[in-house]
């Protein structure tokens, strides 16, 4: 990827070379922990790099401006509101009481989504078709999750820059779902997940 | 090979890397045309997913839809749990906005298709129609490609095509995408393979 221009396509894990996948997060954490260690003057080695938890972490599906529900456990699926997100943007997290500044001394990047319907015993519709990110008032991605809708057993897809959350910072996911608005209150659960992870201090949640 | 290679190939026909091997070279390629026509740098321009009805207009023609899809998705969705599907069958039918011409500061490459029946509700194995067998690209009024979709159909696991040559579609140059619909009132199916190139700031800030 010779190209000095910003690359912020979603591209499906079954469109790259093998071993692409592995290297662009390895890039990526480097990256971040790089920016973590040097914003906290700490070293690397104070530094633990996790998985996310989509409700403590992200508060993902927390507002009802785009979820039937507002979740409140640590669990990607949540029921999509069609009559408000179709074919239009809605927040999915919670802006009330600063919810959706992310915590002292953390960071979050993503780079990627994936889609866990086609694992269900008998697969469900699709409940979204487009992903936006804000971070810092500015719109960084607009993702495309239609584009792994051809790989049923590969469903995942990795941008190669990520999205960047800083510490103290607010940022804004929006669902966009294009598929339905069937009028009623039977909405489809969405089953997509961001991929990414968090930089943090040691002992701020893990000790390894 | 000299001559222009237009041809559609499944993605699990390709050698390994060579998907990644073409999608960067068409991004390269476009992104170079974007830098040299609007005299910015590279690092000043921003690459990312195509958005089918606010970026190309897809879908929004009802030579090819019942009714116009004003909305960005892909392929089949519902209004008042009904599904909207294409139109007359047996012919070239045109998706986009006829005499539509690309935005300003945007250029858009197409290389590929993915079909996305394969991951639509319910068990396998899914029998819904993919209505479309042809689709046909006229750039600045003149036929750059007709691609067979049919052949990614073998491939239920990664039913994706890719060509070695890029759709182009540069600012301000007129465009219509056709499909060619086999009968005719069946929900859609398609995606087209592409990447948008434009500014920094125009839509996305990354």
């Amino acid at each position: 990827m010779a190209t000095l221009a910003r690359q912020t396509q979603l591209i499906p894990v079954a469109e790259l070379a093998p071993g692409a996948v592995a290297a662009i997060r390895n890039n990526i954490i480097e990256q971040v922990v790089s920016i973590a260690a040097s914003e906290l003057g700490r070293p690397v080695t104070d530094l633990v790099v996790r998985d996310l938890r989509p409700y403590t972490d992200l508060k993902w599906g927390t507002n009802t401006d785009a979820v039937q529900a507002a979740l409140t456990t640590d669990t990607w699926i949540c029921q999509s509101d069609d009559a408000k997100n179709y074919n239009a943007f809605c927040n999915a997290i919670s802006d009330s009481s600063s919810a959706n500044v992310m915590a002292d001394s953390r960071w979050i990047a993503i780079y990627g989504i994936k889609d866990l319907r086609m694992c269900l015993a008998t697969a469900i519709a699709r409940a979204l078709t487009f992903l936006r990110i804000n971070v810092g008032g500015n719109d960084r991605v607009i993702w495309d999750l239609s584009v792994i809708q051809s790989y049923p057993e590969a469903m995942a897809a990795i941008c190669p820059s990520a999205v960047l959350i800083p510490q103290n910072v607010e940022y804004m996911i929006d669902f966009y779902g294009g598929l339905s608005n069937d009028g009623s209150s039977t909405d489809v659960n969405s089953y997509i997940m961001v991929e990414g992870v968090v930089v943090e201090p040691k002992g701020k949640v893990l000790s390894p | 090979m000299a001559a222009a290679n237009v041809i559609l190939t499944p993605v699990l026909e390709m050698a390994s890397g060579q998907v990644s091997a073409i999608r960067n070279a068409v991004v390269e390629a476009v992104v170079a045309v974007a830098s040299r026509e609007l005299s910015l740098p590279e690092s000043s321009l921003v690459v990312r997913d195509i958005r089918p009805y606010t970026d190309l207009a897809f879908g929004y023609n009802t030579d090819f839809m019942a009714t116009v899809t004003s909305i960005d998705v892909w392929g089949a969705f519902k209004t008042s749990d009904t599904y909207v599907v294409d139109g007359t069958g047996g012919a070239f039918r045109d998706a986009t906005v006829d005499n539509d011409t690309m935005d300003d500061n945007k250029f858009i490459a197409i290389y590929g298709v993915r079909d996305g029946r394969v991951s639509i509700a319910g068990a396998e194995p899914h029998s819904a129609i993919q209505d479309i067998s042809l689709i046909r690209f006229n750039i600045g009024n003149a036929y750059k490609a007709v691609w067979d979709m049919s052949k990614v159909q073998c491939h239920k696991n990664a039913a994706a095509g890719i060509t070695p040559s890029a759709i182009l579609i540069p600012q301000r140059v007129p465009y219509q995408i056709s499909c060619y619909l086999v009968t005719g009132g069946d929900e859609q199916y398609l995606q087209l393979m592409g990447v948008v190139v434009e500014p920094v700031g125009m839509t996305v800030s990354p």
